[in-house]
């Protein structure tokens, strides 16, 4: 049975992104990331908790984001953000993507 | 109270949601506020009386998030019924000389008098009537929670393509 972390892991590279970015998103690295892949290693339960939170944000944000434009729109800086989407998740902006993600399911009026 | 004009409605609204979103879901204006109300205070569901308003609202807020409107395809425009008993018309000269507020004060930047303002009739009548900003020629009707009580849904429409809002200005 596969892991649940590779199942998260999974999850984002259905979505474009590559070991290196999840590394950076998960605040480890690319070569952690392959390192569990590969069985060498197993993330502590910190990585796991980062790894649900990252993708259920980018899967949040990817179902708000026509699919076209995802993958350039989640590494542009962005005036709501004041920095890339991408670069938020890093940064745990986490009230700023909540807001984003409800007001723009909800198209609150500017 | 002063004396203002308070008028009935009864007619369609359009409103545009992300795809698979609930047509009045509201959670959002109320945790993070509005034109006309405060956040974390009392929700309301922004509307616009014609399907061209809803268009220019869509634009605009795609705009004030620095992206451009495809970006955030596919929408879906929703096409409410609304019926109300008391509402207040902001379009109305006479309402907004009694709360000493322009049409230009409606629809600008600062927000703190038209919060104001939906503060003061939350739980005195249904919903408000104001202009829109981002049309100026276009109203938007603002639903309270007494308000949203009495809407019915009557269609909602997929949008893929910008192209598609027009199909949608003509069936609405």
């Amino acid at each position: 049975m596969q892991a649940y972390h590779h199942k998260l892991i999974s999850r984002l590279e259905a979505m474009n992104l590559t070991y290196d970015q999840i590394g950076e998103l998960t605040l480890s690295s690319e070569r952690v990331v392959q390192s569990w892949l590969q069985k060498k290693t197993s993330p502590e339960k910190i990585y796991v908790q980062q790894l649900e939170r990252v993708a259920r944000l980018v899967e949040a944000l990817r179902g708000l984001i026509n699919p076209a434009y995802f993958n350039n729109w989640l590494m542009r800086p962005n005036k709501f953000f004041g920095k890339s989407p991408y670069q938020a998740i890093i940064d745990g902006d986490y009230d700023k993507l909540n807001e984003f993600i409800l007001t723009t399911r909800e198209g609150v009026f500017a | 109270m002063p004396d203002f004009r308070f008028v009935k409605f009864d007619d369609m609204v359009c409103r545009q949601t992300a795809f698979g979103n609930h047509p009045l879901g509201a959670q959002g204006s109320l945790a993070y506020g509005g034109r006309f109300n405060p956040p974390a205070l009392f929700q309301l569901l922004y509307t616009s009386l014609s399907p061209k308003g809803v268009k220019a609202e869509f634009i605009k807020f795609s705009k004030s998030r620095g992206q451009r409107p495809e970006e955030l395809l596919p929408r879906e425009a929703h096409q409410l019924f609304v019926t109300l008993h008391k509402v207040i018309d902001l379009t109305d000269s006479h309402n907004r000389k009694l709360l000493n507020c322009s049409a230009r004060d409606l629809v600008g930047d600062d927000w703190k008098l038209t919060q104001k303002i939906g503060m003061r009739f939350n739980g005195v009548c249904d919903a408000i009537i104001s202009f829109s900003a981002a049309a100026p020629k276009e109203k938007n009707l603002i639903l309270y929670e007494s308000g949203i009580r009495h809407v019915v849904i009557l269609a909602s429409s997929v949008i893929v393509e910008m192209s598609e809002w027009d199909k949608i200005i003509t069936e609405y």
